[in-house]
């Protein structure tokens, strides 16, 4: 099996979305657990953390989405 | 099944697509001028039910304003109120003038997601061709609210870093390339950012609705398993906290090109 261009670009397209995956689930771990915490120190604050916790969110998921573009950009070249 | 599987794949784009009217008209009325115009314009209709439904709505609301407000007008209230609290709360008492801006991007990109949910539809904002050109629009506004506040030699001043002492500016060479090179990621990452969630949304609906038909496939009939069902409400909690973000940073680049003062603290006095 020779290394054309559009296997490398089947091995790796998803193994990329994978790793993108994998550091935005960690990330939202962290921002998620922080945001359970305060919940639990204060609840009568939960909206306001409950807000702050999804723009939160929503920064860190856009960098998977940023990967999920280039998969979708690149894999109309896969034949 | 190759049938039931076009319906939901245009040639257009590398990624499905859920199909709208527009595009279904086009097809009905297949080799013709009008076909051509429903498909080159499909995005420019849709953005235009959508003002159309806004102005009719807001004009509706704010008829007959009165003092003690009824029920619409209260509607109306809290979520313009909501809007300014969330601007003014960025950018401080003097955000009232930015308010109309970012309140319309709001209800623009909030609207048009919502609206991209109902069968037959599919959001305009899924696009990089709509969310780039609003995302410029930004852009050039913080630069000209930048310009305008602070006088052209304050926002270049602004730009190399605002230095203060000698160390500050040796350091000019470094601050300024970078600054710009900011100023311009910022557009970037709000078109895609945007473009890509909404999209994303967009393409798993396309493919759990693939999933239904193909379900029923052995009984040719044109219906599907309404799989994608669960997920429409991801798309709207998604839909919704993508245009609270797009709106949210467009009011912090704002109040970053704005001039800060030294704050006056406002002392709060325990009585």
């Amino acid at each position: 099996m020779d290394m054309t261009f559009q296997t490398a670009l089947s091995i790796f397209l998803p193994l990329s979305l994978g790793i993108a995956a994998f550091g935005s689930a960690m990330g939202l771990g962290k921002a998620v657990s922080g945001a359970m915490e305060a919940t639990a120190r204060q609840p009568e604050a939960s909206a306001k953390i409950l807000t702050s916790m999804l723009i939160g969110c929503a920064f860190i998921e856009a960098l998977t989405i940023y990967a999920l573009i280039v998969v979708f950009t690149l894999s109309a070249k896969i034949g | 099944m190759n049938a039931a599987a076009a319906t939901h794949e245009t040639s257009h784009s590398a990624h499905l697509e859920v199909t709208s009217w527009v595009q279904l008209l086009a097809r009905a009325t297949a080799p013709s001028a009008f076909s051509d115009f429903l498909t080159q314009w499909e995005k420019v209709i849709f953005s235009a039910i959508l003002v159309a439904l806004i102005s009719f709505l807001a004009i509706f609301v704010s008829k007959g304003l009165k003092l003690i407000p009824d029920r619409r007008q209260t509607f109306a209230e809290i979520l313009i109120g909501g809007l300014d609290e969330v601007v003014c709360g960025i950018i401080s008492a003097k955000g009232r003038k930015y308010t109309p801006f970012l309140g319309s991007l709001f209800i623009y990109i909030f609207v048009s997601n919502m609206f991209g949910l109902i069968p037959l539809q599919n959001s305009i904002m899924a696009f990089i061709t709509t969310t780039a050109p609003i995302a410029v629009f930004v852009f050039l506004y913080v630069q000209w609210t930048g310009i305008k506040e602070n006088g052209i030699l304050g926002y270049l001043y602004h730009l190399c870093g605002s230095p203060k002492d000698i160390v500050s500016w040796c350091l000019v060479v470094l601050m300024l390339p970078l600054h710009i090179l900011g100023e311009f990621i910022k557009p970037v990452s709000l078109s895609f950012r945007l473009y890509g969630n909404i999209m994303a949304g967009h393409v798993l609906l396309a493919v759990f609705m693939m999933l239904g038909v193909q379900m029923l496939a052995p009984l040719h009939i044109p219906a599907g398993v309404p799989l994608h069902f669960p997920f429409l409400f991801l798309e709207m909690l998604v839909g919704t906290i993508q245009a609270f973000v797009f709106t949210l940073l467009s009011t912090v680049y704002i109040a970053m090109m704005l001039p800060h003062e030294h704050e006056e603290h406002e002392t709060v006095t325990l009585n």
